[in-house]
C-alpha cells in the first residue's frame, strides 16, 4: 500500500516542497522544467503530507474554503488524545447516514469499544480504522491531493487523517435519482418495462441483474476534463471482438473536451462517417436490449446522467428492429416488421411521389383519381412542392411545439393542428385535400420506426427528395435513391458494414433476423458480422415439442405412449 | 464466406476486394443492364421468329469467350488485364492493347449513358433536354466510383436485386397476354436469321469478357473467379431469354420490330386482376437503376485501364479524364435513330473483333512464353501473396 506511513520529514521541508510543487507523484516537476508540451503529459499531482492542517487548508484551496455545499468535518478520533481527522463531502451528494453512523459515529463513539490490547501490533492509523471501525461497504486509499478532490466531486467521503500521506476514500454516493421507469421513447406491449434511469451505477446493476455472467466486463472511463463524466463500456469477456473492443476502448480514450453531459456527447465522437445524416451508433433506453446486444457479441456503452445506452457495432438493421420482436412469436414479428419496412417507404416517399406525380406524371395515374386529384387542386395557389413543403414544415412545428410545451398543452397544439390548421387550411384553399392526407399518412408511417433515431434521419432525407421531385418528377427520386444507396452503402460502424446482411449479403442472416424472424430455437448462431468469438448461442436440437425418451414419445404425464 | 471476409480489421474497409457473391451481382451491371431493352429490339427484328431462341443459344455459344478471361484471371491472380497484358505481351503492347480497349469500351459508355437519358426521356419526361439526364447520371457514377470498388459491388448487391425483380415481375405479369403463335413456326427461313441473332448477342458477351478481366482482379477468392463469372453470365442469359420469350410471345416478331423499347410497351399493357394498371412508371424507374449500373461499369472498366496503363494517373483523375469523352461522345449523338444504328455497329464490328484479337493474342502469346503452365512462377507467386 504506497504511501500510508508517516516519514520523518522536517515540517519546514514538507511545506516548502508543497507550496512549491517540487515534490509530485508523476515527476511532473521535471517535465515542466523540461517544457513538456500542453495537453500531452499529465497534470502534476500534489501528494498528501501527512499534515492534517496542511492537507485540509490545500483541500480547502482547491475547493473553495467558503463553498457553501461543500462540508468540512474535523473531529478528533478516540478522544482527546486521539488522531485529529476531517471527512470532506458535498453536500446533497453523499447519504448523510451513511456519514453520520459508518464513519462519524465509530470513529467518535465506537472507537471506546474497542480495548487497547485490541490495537497492539496495528499501530498504523488506517489499518485499525479500516479493518476495525468504518462500518462502509467501499472503501479504498488514495495519496494524492488531486484524487482526494475527485473523490469529493464524485460524491465519496474521503477521510484526512493526521500522520497519513493517504486518504481514505469512503463511498457514501446517495443524492436524489428519478425511479426506474418505463422508457418513453421504447414502449412495447410485451416485455419488462424497466427502462435506464440516469445513475450509472443503477444502469449497470440493471443490467448485471440481468446478465449473471462472469464474464461481463464494465470498463470504467473518466471522460470530460471538466465534467469528470463516468462512462462504462460493457461487454462479454470471451464473446465480444477483441479487436472491436480495442477500437472502442481507443476512441474513448481519444475523447478530449471540457464535458459530457449525455450518451449522445459520446455518440458524436465516436461515430464513424460524423456527416451522415444516419445513426452509426445504437442507442436505448431498456436494459433487456443492452443484454441482448451484449449476448449477441456486441458493446454497450453507459453514461453517467444519461438514461441511453449506446450500442456498438449497430446496422442499419438493428435500427428497423423493436426489443419486443423478441418476445413475441415468429409470425406476429414478421407482419410486424413488413409493416415497419412499408412504412418506412411511405416515411420516406411519399410527400415527394405526390409533388412528383400532381406535378410531371398525372398520367400516371388512374383517370378517376387523377380528375379527383385535379378537382381537389383547382383554385390552389401555390405548386405541389411549394404546398407540401408549408404542410410538412406546419407539421414538424406542431410536433416540435408538441415536445417542448407542457403535456396538457401539447395535446391542446395537437389539436390545433389537427383541426383547425389542418380542416381550416383546406376550408381556405390552401392546400388540397390530398394532400392533407398524405402528410398525415407520412407522420404516421414515421411513428412506426422503432427507433427515434432513424425516423430522425428519414424526416430530415425527405425533404431533399421532395425537392428532387419537384425539380425532376420520377427522374429526381430515383436519382435521390441512388445517391442514398450509395451513401448508405459507405457507411460503416465500428468497420462493420451498415447495411449487413443485404449488402454484404448473408442469406442466413437475412432469413434469421431480417424481415424474416426465425424461431428463437432456430436462431443458433451469432450474428457474425459482429465476429463473436463464440459464435453459437445455443444447441443443436432446440425445437420444442414432445421430447423423446429412448426412441418413444411420451405422453402430458410424462409416461411412455406404448 | 466467413465474417471476418466481410468485415476489415480497418474501419474504414477494403475499398477494392469483393466476394464472389458480389462479383455475380456486379457481373449483372453489364450483361442485363439496359440490355433488355434494346437487345429485344435488335435481335427481334434480324432474327424475326427465332429472336427468342437466338438470346440463350448465342449466351451458351459465346461462353467459350470467357474461357481465356478466367485462364489469365488463374494464372494472374488479383491482375487485372491491364496489368497481365503487360506482363505477357511487354509493356509496350501491353499498354497498346489495353488501350485499345479502352477505347471501345469508353465508346460502349458513350452509347449506354445515352441510352439511358433517351429511356428515361422517351418514357417520362419528354420535354428535359438530354443534357440533364447525362449530367446527373454522371454526377451520380462519379460519387459512386469514389466511394471505391467494393461500394459499387455493394451498390449493385442491393440495387439489382430491384431490377431483377421488376424484370421477373413483368414476364410473370405478362404471360396471361402470350399468344403461342407468336413463338412458332421456327426455322421457315432456315439457320441465318439464328445465326445473325447470335453473332448480335455475340457482342455483349465480348464486353462482359473485357469487363470480367478487369472485375476479377478485385475477386477475394481467386479460385471462385471461373464459377462466379460463369454464374453471372448465365443467369443473366436466362433473364433476358424469359424477357425475350415474353416480348415476342406478347407482341409478335413484327410488332417487335416498330417500337422503339418492346419492354417498356410490354409494362404499359400488363395489369393483374384488372387492378394494378400503368405500372410501367415503377417498371421504368428501377430500368433507370439498372443503366445507371451499367454505365457505372462501364466508366470504372475505362477509368481502371488507364490507371493500368498510366499508373501515374489516380484513379479519381482518370475518371475525370474519362468523362470528358464519354460525355461528349453521348450528347453529339443526334437522336434516337442514329443511336439504335450505332449500337449493333459498336458491339458487332467494333468490341467484338478487338475482344477476339485481344484474347487471341493474349492467349497465343502467352502459350508461346509457357505463361500459361500451372505453377509458373509469376502466377504462383501472386496466388501465394494473395493467401
Amino acid at each position: 500500500m504506497k504511501g500510508k506511513s508517516r516519514k520523518p520529514i522536517k515540517l519546514t521541508e514538507l511545506i516548502d516542497q508543497t507550496m512549491a510543487g517540487k515534490k509530485d507523484v508523476n515527476g511532473g516537476g521535471k517535465a515542466a522544467k523540461a517544457g513538456g508540451k500542453k495537453g500531452t503529459e499529465k497534470p502534476r499531482q500534489t501528494p498528501l503530507v501527512g499534515i492534517l492542517d496542511i492537507d485540509l487548508s490545500e483541500v480547502k484551496k482547491r475547493l473553495g474554503a467558503k463553498t457553501s455545499d461543500i462540508v468540512y468535518r474535523e473531529f478528533v478520533a478516540g478522544g482527546c488524545d486521539g488522531v485529529p481527522m476531517a471527512v470532506v463531502f458535498v453536500d446533497g451528494m453523499v447519504d448523510k447516514i451513511a456519514i453520520n453512523n459508518g464513519i462519524l459515529k465509530t470513529l467518535l463513539v465506537d472507537v471506546h469499544k474497542i480495548p487497547p490490547e485490541a490495537r497492539e501490533g496495528k499501530r498504523e492509523p488506517d489499518q485499525w480504522i479500516k479493518s476495525a471501525l468504518l462500518a462502509i461497504g467501499e472503501v479504498k486509499e488514495v495519496s494524492t491531493v488531486d484524487e482526494v478532490i475527485d473523490a469529493v466531486l464524485a460524491g465519496d467521503a474521503p477521510i484526512l487523517v493526521d500522520g497519513m500521506t493517504a486518504a481514505i476514500v469512503t463511498g457514501v454516493k446517495g443524492w436524489p435519482t428519478r425511479s426506474i421507469a418505463e422508457p418513453d421513447t421504447e414502449a412495447i406491449v410485451r416485455g419488462p418495462r424497466e427502462g435506464f434511469s440516469e445513475t450509472l451505477r443503477v444502469n449497470t446493476a440493471l443490467v448485471r441483474h440481468r446478465l449473471k455472467s462472469p464474464d461481463l466486463r464494465v470498463d470504467s472511463y473518466k471522460i470530460g476534463e471538466r465534467t469528470k463524466t463516468d462512462v462504462a463500456l460493457l461487454y462479454i469477456k470471451g464473446l465480444a471482438d477483441e479487436k472491436i473492443i480495442g477500437e472502442a476502448k481507443s476512441r474513448l480514450k481519444a475523447i478530449k473536451v471540457d464535458g459530457i453531459l449525455d450518451a449522445g456527447y459520446v455518440e458524436q465522437y465516436i461515430e464513424d462517417q460524423p456527416f451522415s445524416p444516419f445513426p452509426q451508433v445504437g442507442s436505448t433506453e431498456r436494459p433487456d436490449r443492452v443484454v441482448g446486444y451484449l449476448l449477441e457479441g456486441r458493446l454497450a456503452i453507459i453514461v453517467d446522467g444519461s438514461p441511453f445506452a449506446l450500442v456498438i457495432p449497430s446496422e442499419m438493421n438493428t435500427f428497423m428492429q423493436s426489443p419486443e420482436d423478441y418476445y413475441d412469436r415468429p409470425y406476429t414479428v414478421m407482419f410486424l416488421r413488413m409493416v415497419r419496412a412499408v412504412a418506412s417507404i411511405g416515411a420516406l416517399l411519399l410527400p415527394s411521389f405526390y409533388v412528383a406525380v400532381t406535378t410531371f406524371h398525372p398520367e400516371l395515374l388512374p383517370t378517376p383519381l387523377a380528375l379527383s386529384i385535379a378537382a381537389g387542386r383547382e383554385g390552389k395557389p401555390f405548386p405541389p412542392f411549394i404546398e407540401a413543403l408549408l404542410m410538412e414544415f406546419v407539421f414538424e412545428t406542431l410536433r416540435e411545439a408538441g415536445v417542448r410545451l407542457p403535456r396538457p398543452f401539447g395535446q391542446a397544439v395537437g389539436i390545433v393542428g389537427a383541426i383547425v390548421i389542418g380542416q381550416a387550411s383546406v376550408a381556405a384553399g390552401l392546400v388540397s385535400p390530398l394532400l392533407l392526407i398524405i402528410v398525415s399518412l407520412t407522420a404516421i408511417a414515421t411513428f412506426a420506426f422503432p427507433s427515434f433515431l432513424m425516423a430522425n434521419s428519414i424526416r430530415l432525407v425527405r425533404f431533399p427528395l421532395m425537392l428532387l421531385a419537384a425539380v425532376s418528377g420520377l427522374y429526381g427520386i430515383v436519382w435521390g435513391l441512388i445517391f442514398l444507396t450509395v451513401h448508405l452503402m459507405t457507411l460503416r460502424s465500428f468497420g462493420v458494414p451498415y447495411f449487413y446482411p443485404w449488402a454484404p449479403a448473408s442469406e442466413r442472416a437475412i432469413l434469421s433476423d431480417t424481415l424474416v424472424r426465425a424461431p428463437l430455437w432456430g436462431m443458433r448462431r451469432r450474428p457474425d458480422i459482429v465476429r463473436p468469438q463464440d459464435p453459437i448461442r445455443q444447441k443443436k436440437g432446440m425445437k420444442p415439442g414432445p421430447r423423446r425418451k429412448s426412441g418413444k414419445e411420451t405422453n402430458e404425464s410424462g409416461e411412455s405412449d406404448e | 464466406m466467413k465474417a471476418v471476409s466481410r468485415m476489415s480489421s480497418s474501419p474504414k474497409g477494403s475499398k477494392t476486394k469483393i466476394g464472389s457473391y458480389q462479383g455475380v451481382m456486379v457481373s449483372f451491371s453489364i450483361t442485363i443492364g439496359t440490355l433488355f431493352i434494346t437487345i429485344t429490339r435488335e435481335v427481334g427484328s434480324i432474327s424475326g421468329m427465332e429472336a427468342y431462341i437466338a438470346v440463350p443459344a448465342a449466351y451458351l455459344i459465346m461462353t467459350i469467350l470467357l474461357v481465356p478471361v478466367f485462364l489469365f484471371s488463374s494464372r494472374f491472380p488479383g491482375k487485372r488485364i491491364g496489368e497481365y497484358s503487360q506482363t505477357i505481351l511487354g509493356g509496350f503492347f501491353g499498354r497498346l492493347l489495353s488501350l485499345a480497349l479502352m477505347a471501345v469500351m469508353m465508346a460502349a459508355a458513350a452509347l449506354v449513358l445515352r441510352n439511358t437519358a433517351e429511356f428515361w426521356g422517351a418514357a417520362l419526361m419528354p420535354e428535359t433536354p438530354v443534357w440533364f439526364f447525362l449530367v446527373t447520371l454522371l454526377i451520380l457514377v462519379i460519387y459512386t466510383l469514389m466511394n471505391g470498388f467494393e461500394v459499387y459491388a455493394r451498390v449493385c448487391q442491393v440495387l439489382f436485386m430491384i431490377v431483377i425483380g421488376s424484370l421477373l415481375f413483368l414476364v410473370i405479369a405478362s404471360l396471361v397476354k402470350v399468344d403461342l403463335e407468336n413463338l412458332l413456326p421456327v426455322f421457315y427461313r432456315g439457320w441465318e436469321p439464328l445465326l445473325r441473332g447470335c453473332l448480335r448477342v455475340a457482342g455483349f458477351a465480348a464486353q462482359y469478357a473485357i469487363f470480367s478481366a478487369v472485375i476479377c482482379g478485385h475477386l477475394r477468392d481467386a479460385r471462385t473467379i471461373a464459377a462466379t463469372g460463369l454464374k453471372g453470365w448465365l443467369i443473366a442469359g436466362l433473364l433476358l431469354s424469359l424477357i425475350m420469350l415474353a416480348v415476342q410471345g406478347v407482341f409478335g416478331p413484327q410488332q417487335m420490330k416498330k417500337f422503339v423499347s418492346p419492354p417498356l410497351e410490354l409494362a404499359k399493357i400488363i395489369e393483374i386482376g384488372g387492378v394494378a394498371r400503368g405500372l410501367e412508371a415503377l417498371l421504368v424507374s428501377s430500368w433507370i437503376i439498372a443503366g445507371f449500373l451499367q454505365i457505372t461499369a462501364y466508366f470504372y472498366t475505362t477509368a481502371i485501364i488507364m490507371t493500368d496503363v498510366f499508373p501515374r494517373i489516380s484513379f479519381p483523375t482518370s475518371l475525370l479524364i474519362v468523362s470528358a469523352p464519354i460525355f461528349a461522345g453521348a450528347y453529339l449523338v443526334n437522336d434516337q435513330e442514329q443511336l439504335f444504328a450505332l449500337f449493333p455497329v459498336l458491339r458487332t464490328y467494333l468490341i467484338l473483333p478487338v475482344a477476339i484479337t485481344a484474347f487471341g493474342l493474349l492467349i497465343t502469346v502467352a502459350f508461346l512464353r509457357g505463361m500459361l503452365k500451372h505453377g509458373t512462377p509469376s502466377g504462383q507467386k501472386e496466388r501465394e501473396e494473395m493467401e
